[in-house]
């Protein structure tokens, strides 16, 4: 293994211009991830024609590094404009934009970006150490534990959101029914689409996000009297003080924890990941009622999460040859470019490559911090400028991210559908963290209850007595219950308070 | 007040929706190899739930109304500055509607400039140069990033707006 | 204000007079040759457009790009390539999901001008390394004795591999369950036990092949692959099954036969260089990728439409 890394190092600097290579798809990362609809994943495949000019190991430092970064530039725009730039960041919208909002922008980027390197340094080390046996261990994850899992995040909502807790349920039921839209995962049947062809492809997540989150917030900012007094005024990436980054700690090796877990699951990757840390984090938080008011776990925990599940989902792919997330998915065509055949031979016949990737990976969290600092400080610029100008660009953007993200027209007025939804959700206090959670585990807990019923001949016995599934559908019981209680006990808590006021 | 009203009826909505939906997952066709958990199977038991809590949240609105009935007369009444906040987010949801059919039909770069220009309206602002400026660079500098440097394509429009669009991208 | 709109007025007025010339078949092509897909960035289909395009673009001076436009069972992507212009410009990548989708009342192929099919996939059934059934006779000997009892990890509900695998049921009268999943997850849950075998096509699965972690135990065409001697084709067991998943070029119907003509002689060309073959050889296509013309293409589409007409309508998925 020492030789490995030997081998690699001497790769790097025999190859002084990897370094430059690095430098450059952290940056075109961070940049495609913070435009809202461009996603790492189109991020990484356009690049995909310009590796065929470097070697194979050059190639994938290239394509690692944009992954890297693409995760962490999303949080940009969702903190400032709260419009998600990537699915991954969807979640950090959710405390973050609030905190931005109370003049603390620079708190909250510099939250996201130190998490994001501390998440994504987390998820290379696993990566480097653990991937053979994480990856052997993800194999014991069939649909009833994906299924679990699933559950375990969707009951969080029974702890978000200091209103109500009823309004809590049906948002997050809504996102689940709206996720039910187009084609059935099992028997290939069209739902809800009402005869229309074009709803086949259903509510998609990208569009759905970008119009819940950002078009939303541009109608409800229109609706604002004054325009010019909301303005965020701290614009300066200060990274947050020693102290307000050690109140997280517990926070953030959970969910980078959570993170590199759930990245080395095949099928669901960084979005889920920040999710179900997201919940954990509401979970676990001794004021729960505080999330979505722009507290710095809310930020953290997703951030931390979905970069040390870029280091996860790697794992699968050089571990096995399976690609961990989509993007990975997309890497590993790259690789199949290159001649390289990937599979659980990698490591041993690739060496060289494996490890380099993995110095990059390393690399490349670190010029995260130094790049994403510059990136949020020109970005932050635009919040001195009118809203005038920039509401009605946020639309522009959205329009022809979410458009060109999939040429498909269809995409648009889904997202302009959800737009109206998520403004209307707002204006009556749905907790939108809810509805989100809803539609991101929605698809997958349906997918794997049904496949797992097909596999275990409909016995659901056989289903739930799954040691793992056991343990999280207890666990998820257990804290449906007691998210309810303390619902309950601070509304009693307010009651008695009120009353002994008046 | 009008906030009690609004929420009963999207409630009461919902209520509705979810047993509308309910009997629509009852009708999808059904599949002879995965009859036990066929496509209905998740979408009916949310949406049952879903009229169960929705139910309970109407009659609880109801309730709440019932309560505070006798400051009913208040509820219709708007304050201007409210008229003027419903105005503002209407103006802007038309324009992006408009938007999304220009779109479609003139093409990439005139819906947008035009759009950007007519949406700056919406919210105070005074400076008509710089309206202009901007729209006008924020359009060139999108149509360069994503036809030239990413090769993404954007809509065309149809008709003669194509064969002016074609000529650009 | 009056200056831009003067401006735009005469790159109008231009743009009309531009666009006649560009009708003409022997400047054909002028621009960029736009290939709508269905699937991913960077997925299998959206390579193979690359692929062919490199080479493209060196003999025609045009070049050729990818548009994806994923998921709806790509009717969003059909509905794209039916909305655009005849002017021999546009492309759709087809392959038998169209097949599937016109089989199943949603597309039309006759929609279609084909203009060539080229690469031509086989897939196989693959147990874990873990599995009790050596051969095919072992697994079948179980799926006869125990029906429905077997479950084949298979990618999407209701496409290729369901009709691959429905069509393999119908031909050996057994029954083997179908389990759609998303394709790594269809990996992982084979390798981790969790179903019995799965369908994969052999590039994708040689990587878990040469580590021994998969067994493959049969395959889906008319003649074993090289590489894998001692695995039995479906047909020399007697069984009629060799669906392949294959990638193809088409144009609208109504295209300009002359474009057709000569948009197929740039794209043999393209195929048969050697920058084309070599990548096909790294994605392992090449054993039984024969490139067909218009004509002898439409013949194959017609002879698929049949089989997949069949294969779904005992599946239960046609009306």
């Amino acid at each position: 293994m020492l030789e490995a890394y030997g081998s690699a190092i001497a790769y790097l600097f025999g190859n002084p211009s990897s370094f430059l290579l690095i430098i450059f798809s952290v940056v075109w990362g961070i940049a495609f991830g913070s435009v809202p609809g461009l996603t790492g994943i189109v991020g990484v495949a356009l690049l995909i024609p310009f590796t065929f000019v470097f070697d194979p190991t050059a190639g994938l430092l290239l394509l690692s590094g944009v992954y890297v970064g693409s995760t962490f530039g999303g949080s940009i725009s969702a903190i400032l404009f709260n419009t998600p730039g990537s699915p991954e960041a969807a979640c950090t919208a959710l405390d973050g934009y609030p905190m931005a909002k109370k003049g603390q922008a620079g708190k909250a980027l510099g939250i996201a970006l130190a998490s994001s390197a501390i998440g994504g340094i987390f998820g290379t080390i696993v990566l480097m150490l653990l991937a053979p046996p994480m990856a052997q261990f993800a194999l014991n994850f069939g649909p009833p534990e994906y299924f679990a899992l699933a559950v375990l995040g969707i009951t969080a909502i029974s702890a978000i959101g200091g209103g109500s807790v009823l309004k809590g349920l049906v948002a997050g039921l809504l996102g689940l029914g709206i996720a039910t839209v187009g084609l059935d995962p099992i028997t290939g049947t069209e739902r809800y689409t009402f005869g229309n062809l074009s709803l086949l492809t259903g509510i998609s997540f990208v569009p759905a996000i970008i119009g819940t989150f950002a078009l939303a917030e541009v109608l409800q900012r229109a609706g604002e009297r004054t325009s010019t007094a909301d303005v965020i005024t701290d614009v300066s990436t200060k990274l947050p003080s020693m102290k307000e980054f050690l109140a997280t700690r517990y926070t953030l090796l959970r969910s980078s924890s959570i993170g590199a877990f759930i990245g080395a699951l095949p099928g669901v990757g960084a979005t889920t990941a920040a999710f179900i840390s997201y919940s954990e984090a509401v979970r676990w938080s001794k004021r729960p009622q505080d999330f979505g008011t722009g507290v710095a776990e809310g930020i953290a925990a997703p951030e931390s999460a979905n970069n040390s599940a870029v280091g996860g989902s790697m794992i699968p792919l050089l571990a096995l040859g399976i690609p961990g997330s989509a993007t990975t998915a997309v890497m590993l065509g790259g690789l199949t470019i290159h001649g390289i055949i990937p599979g659980p031979l990698l490591m041993e016949t690739n060496t060289q490559l494996v490890y380099t990737v993995f110095i990059g990976m390393f690399i490349a969290n670190i010029l995260m911090l130094v790049f994403g600092i510059r990136a949020a400080r020109y970005f932050a610029l635009v919040l001195k400028a009118p809203y005038a100008l920039v509401g009605p660009a946020i639309v522009v953007l959205c329009m022809t991210g979410v458009y060109a993200l999939n040429s498909n027209i269809v995409d648009v007025g889904v997202m302009l559908a959800m737009g109206a939804f998520g403004f209307l959700l707002r204006k009556l206090k749905y907790p939108i963290a809810s509805f989100v959670i809803g539609l991101v585990l929605g698809p997958i807990a349906e997918r794997s209850l049904r496949q797992g019923l097909v596999i275990s001949d409909y016995d659901y016995w056989d289903f739930v007595s799954r040691p793992i599934t056991a343990v999280l559908l207890i666990a998820s019981l257990v804290s449906l219950i007691y998210g309810f209680y303390g619902q309950w006990k601070r509304h009693q808590d307010a009651q008695a308070a009120k009353m002994a006021a008046g | 007040m009008a906030h009690r009203l609004l929420d009963l009826a999207f409630a009461s909505l919902l209520f509705g929706l979810s047993i509308f939906l309910w009997f629509v997952a009852d009708g999808f066709p059904e599949s002879r190899r995965f009859a036990q958990a066929d496509a209905d199977f998740w979408p009916k038991i949310i949406f049952a739930t879903m009229a169960l809590i929705t139910g309970i949240l109407a009659i609880r609105s109801v309730l709440s109304l019932r309560q505070s009935g006798e400051e009913m007369a208040g509820a219709f009444t708007m304050t201007a500055d409210f008229r003027a906040s419903a105005l503002r987010v209407c103006a802007m949801g038309a324009l992006i509607l408009i938007y999304f059919v220009a779109f479609q039909h003139l093409g990439f770069i005139l819906a947008t400039f035009a759009f950007l220009m007519l949406a700056s309206f919406v919210i105070p602002y005074k400076n008509n140069v710089t309206r202009v400026i901007f729209a006008a660079c924020f359009t060139v500098v999108l149509v360069l990033f994503f036809t030239q440097a990413l090769e993404l394509p954007l809509p065309r429009g149809s008709g003669v707006f194509y064969d002016l669009n074609v000529l650009f991208y | 204000m009056l200056s831009l709109k003067t401006a735009t007025m005469a790159a109008f007025m231009a743009g009309t007079t531009l666009a006649v010339p560009a009708a003409l078949a022997q400047d054909y092509p002028t621009r960029t040759i736009e290939v709508i897909h269905s699937y991913g960035p960077g997925g299998g289909t959206d390579r193979f457009i690359r692929a062919v395009g490199v080479p493209f673009e060196e003999i025609s001076g045009q070049s050729m790009v990818p548009i994806s436009i994923q998921g709806g069972g790509g009717m969003p992507a059909y509905a794209n390539f039916q909305q655009r212009r005849v002017d021999g410009y546009t492309l759709m990548a087809i392959s038998p999901d169209q097949i599937i989708a016109h089989v199943l009342g949603r597309i039309q192929m006759d929609s279609f001008q084909p203009l060539a099919r080229v690469q031509y996939d086989q897939g196989m059934i693959l147990v874990p390394e873990s599995s009790p059934f050596q051969t095919i006779q072992d697994f079948m000997a179980h799926a006869r004795e125990n029906p429905g009892d077997l479950t084949v990890g298979i990618t999407n509900a209701a496409g290729f591999d369901d009709t691959v695998m429905g069509l393999w049921n119908i031909e050996t009268g057994a029954e083997v369950t179908t389990v759609p999943f998303g394709s790594s997850e269809m990996v992982s849950n084979t390798l981790g036990g969790q179903v019995d075998a799965m369908h994969e096509e052999y590039g994708p699965a040689r990587g878990l092949i040469e580590s021994g972690d998969m067994r493959p135990l049969v395959v889906f065409s008319d003649e074993r692959l090289p590489v894998l001697p001692d695995v039995p084709t479906a047909v020399e067991l007697g069984y009629d099954v060799t669906l392949g998943r294959w990638r193809a070029f088409a144009m609208p119907a109504d295209a300009d036969p002359a474009h057709v003509e000569t948009l197929y002689g740039l794209v043999s060309e393209a195929v048969a260089t050697d920058a084309y073959q070599q990548i096909q050889e790294q994605a392992a296509l090449q054993y039984r990728s024969v490139l067909l013309g218009p004509d002898e293409f439409q013949a194959f589409i017609e002879s698929e439409i049949e089989v997949y007409t069949r294969v779904l309508d005992a599946l239960g998925l046609t009306d």
